[in-house]
């Protein structure tokens, strides 16, 4: 069994509708959206044109900073548009719009590598990045970024399967029908790496998985498997390192700085699949749910399909929804059409009917101290907030607002509902531009 | 079914929150001051509902009144003056004349409560100020009745009677005014009031306040507010264990130390004030260390007064003076960071 990390939360884990459903492949879209800024990082310039005639798997946007991650076409067909379309994270963002000739002609980037050669960590890096591969869990960073980090400083190598959000088996999924593949890219990473332990670890409420994966890994050697606590935030990267390792990540720092790497479920098989079969990544498994979703489905779905469609091809809706959630209700953010295509770190798609979506009202603040008890990053969420509303900006920053990961578990817990997490982006934000104006003020001295 | 998108909702994560309010969590304190409550009907009679609605059907008044008067919206639904109510009434010997409470509660809930910005943000605890404010009139809350005599002493609509006078019925000492002499409640000696058995002590057979008399309801009432997670066990553990260490350590009179501090964990007002009072959320720390320091604070001063200060319990003043510095405890305790500790290991 694993450590135990302070604070969090125990949530409904609403995935009873769908995760014993088997995933399902939906039928490619007439047409796909594809963001050119689907990663933390670097934001990629379109390597095609209008017009231009593209390959399933075609190289479509590529950017010369290290870290960043190509953009591929998820489908073939022609490009009929290079423009700003609306992004999960609700702005516009330059998009490559793909009209499906549903050919499906394929494009092989590199070789696949059907026999097993070892990889080095710099080679398994390029790979990565060729695939645009990227944190499939949501966080979205460039794998190739993160292997070429780790690679000679980490001991200890985490396959993060606790999907701690409510509502998401995406990654249930994913262990339970994918374990042989699930297995051959962590074992890919781990040997480039050159890193012994490895561990995956799989949260206690999913007992199927847990059943699965012990059948495989005792027939395979090199591989653990830890059981932790299935509590919110526990698939966070910090909390994650802490359950497995008992090391504690402080904020600000990477893994590697605690020589671990983490990786999603996900993103160990989309490297796999990269590795063996040549295929960058176009595709990824979606859990689709929620009240107002006739037929709930954990759906292997196109990058750039619109999410409007990926609810029709689960039966549409029961009600006229009042919520659109593209990742989970924790940390996931609401969208206000059905417009938007799904990216590479979208993992649930959530429609809530019947009141779900609507806030309670705040009322005000009792000092109970519930958010000091579940914050993991043993914050002070009631004095953070209360020198935000006092506007004091210097007293927000000396109670280490920055360490906040807005994990959401203190607004979650909150009698008076206060929005406690979009409290601490505001102040997280006024820091950030102060600090610029300071930075930018002493270089016009000079 | 036609979808416009312009009827979804938008909003900052997190977008599900839990059931918990304001209010259900002063539903919960409601529920175990019943236990406290019930007890003291059992003890003293029906007088006690009579000052107990008194107590908190002003204190929503005044909540009421005050917002209506400054033109806010009222908050009186949240139920949190109820609570301060109720807890104004229970600090209250079964004999007060019913217009003590009322003059409690205006003091509680406009001068301590609302003056200071209202909810969650006055310093000090609106009951126990109230309380310490109605000692103004000592020969009126500081007369103690027996408990099974209430109703001859004194009827449900406050009529004494002839038999007030009389010592059988109002009793001259409480347990820890014995103890203050250096006896044992048990044992006979010095002023002669009141005999108190241990089980008298625990069950709550003694006079006093009506809510504060019996420890083994106010034990149940905690474990309901521990089990429902609306208290932590941080500040009553430190402030009753605190307490019950001096005793042992510092018996009067020769007493056994073990006797002595099972006495005065029981008697007068520290359960009670251990579990409802100083847990009160906005006058008490959040931060687990500070919760700890707090209750231990409590507990030496509650000790010292007992034994040195003129009061017989030092309850009141003891919490209403840590009152003052609990900010300060949050300030002192502040979590480790988290990674700052030895656990981190991260590389320079």
């Amino acid at each position: 069994m694993s450590f135990i990390f302070k604070g969090g939360i125990h949530l409904d884990s609403k995935k009873s509708r769908t995760e014993r459903k088997p995933i399902d492949e939906m039928k490619p879209p007439r047409e796909v959206v594809i963001p050119l800024l689907m990663h933390k990082g670097a934001m990629c310039s379109p390597i095609v044109e209008i017009g231009d005639y593209v390959k399933l798997g075609q190289k479509i946007g590529e950017s010369t900073n290290p870290n960043s991650a190509p953009c591929h076409a998820s489908v073939s067909g022609r490009v009929t548009a290079i423009e700003p379309r609306l992004h999960p994270n609700g702005d516009e963002v330059l998009s490559v719009v793909i009209e499906n000739d549903f050919a499906d002609e394929r494009e092989e980037i590199f070789p696949p590598l059907e026999r097993f050669v070892a990889l080095g960590a710099d080679e398994l890096a390029e790979i990565a990045r060729d695939a645009g591969i990227v944190g499939l869990g949501g966080s979205a960073a460039p794998l190739s970024e993160k292997l070429r980090a780790s690679k000679d400083i980490v001991d200890t190598l985490i396959i993060n399967g606790a999907e701690c959000e409510p509502y998401a088996t995406a990654d249930n999924r994913i262990m339970i029908e994918e374990t042989e593949t699930l297995y051959d890219g962590a074992l890919i990473t781990a040997q480039a790496l050159g890193v012994k332990n490895v561990y995956i670890a799989v949260a206690s409420d999913k007992p199927h998985a847990i059943a699965e994966l012990r059948r495989t890994l005792a027939k395979k050697p090199g591989i653990k498997m830890t059981i932790v606590h299935s509590k919110y935030p526990q698939g966070a990267e910090r909390q994650i390192i802490r359950s497995v390792t008992g090391r504690e990540l402080p904020a600000g720092r990477d893994a590697s700085d605690v020589a671990v790497m983490t990786m999603n479920v996900s993103t160990a098989v989309a490297l796999s699949r990269a590795v063996r079969s040549g295929t960058p990544l176009t595709e990824r498994v979606v859990t689709v749910t929620g009240s107002a979703v006739a037929n709930p489905k954990n759906l292997i779905v196109k990058i750039g399909t619109p999410i409007g469609e990926i609810f029709e091809a689960c039966g549409g809706f029961l009600e006229h929804p009042d919520k659109i959630i593209i990742g989970g209700p924790m940390m996931g953010t609401s969208v206000s059409s059905l417009d938007v295509p799904v990216i590479k770190g979208t993992n649930v798609l959530i429609a809530f009917c019947g009141g779900e979506g609507e806030l309670p009202c705040e009322t005000t603040c009792i000092h109970c101290g519930k958010c000091v008890q579940v914050c993991p990053m043993n914050l002070l969420p009631v004095y953070i907030y209360r020198s935000f509303m006092a506007d004091e900006l210097s007293e927000c920053e000396e109670l280490c607002v920055s360490d906040c990961t807005e994990c959401g578990a203190c607004a979650y817990v909150c009698p008076a509902r206060l929005s406690l997490v979009s409290a601490f982006r505001t102040v997280k934000e006024k820091l950030s531009e102060k600090t610029d104006r300071e930075e930018k003020t002493d270089e016009d001295r000079k | 079914m036609k979808i416009e998108s312009n009827r979804f909702f938008t909003s900052p994560s997190p977008h599900i929150r839990a059931e918990e309010s304001t209010r259900n969590i002063m539903t919960d304190v409601l529920v175990a001051l019943l236990f406290p409550l019930i007890m003291s009907v059992y003890f003293f009679g029906w007088r006690t509902l009579l000052i107990a609605l008194v107590s908190v059907f002003s204190c929503m008044f005044f909540e009421w009144g005050y917002d209506r008067v400054t033109k806010q919206k009222t908050t009186v639904r949240d139920l949190t003056s109820t609570v301060t109510g109720l807890l104004i009434a229970l600090c209250l010997p079964v004999s007060v004349p019913v217009w003590i409470p009322v003059f409690g509660a205006f003091f509680a809930i406009v001068v301590v409560k609302k003056l200071y910005g209202g909810l969650g943000k006055n310093f000090l605890n609106p009951a126990l100020t109230a309380r310490a404010f109605m000692y103004s009139w000592p020969a009126l809350v500081s007369v103690w009745i027996k408990p099974n005599l209430g109703e001859r002493a004194i009827s449900v609509f406050g009529r004494v009677s002839r038999a007030a006078l009389d010592p059988e019925i109002i009793a001259s000492l409480t347990p820890l005014g014995k103890m203050k002499l250096g006896y044992l409640p048990s044992f006979a000696g010095g002023n002669t009031g009141v005999i108190s058995s241990l089980r008298d002590v625990a069950v709550g057979n003694v006079a006093g306040a009506m809510g504060e008399v019996s420890a083994i309801v106010i034990v149940a009432a905690a474990i309901y507010l521990l089990v429902r997670r609306v208290i932590t066990i941080h500040i009553p553990a430190a402030y009753v264990g605190t307490v019950a260490i001096l005793s042992l350590l510092f018996p009067l009179g020769g007493n056994p130390g073990y006797l002595w501090a099972i006495y005065s964990v029981c008697s007068g007002g520290l359960l009670f004030g251990a579990v409802f009072l100083a847990t009160d959320y906005a006058t008490s720390p959040v931060t687990p260390r500070g919760r700890i320091y707090y209750g231990i604070g409590c507990g030496i001063l509650t000790f010292l007064i007992r034994y040195f200060g003129v009061y017989e319990d030092g309850v009141t003043f003891a919490i209403l003076i840590m009152n003052c510095v609990a900010c300060f405890m949050d300030k002192l305790c502040r979590p480790v960071r988290f990674g700052a500790s030895k656990k981190g290991g991260a590389r320079k």
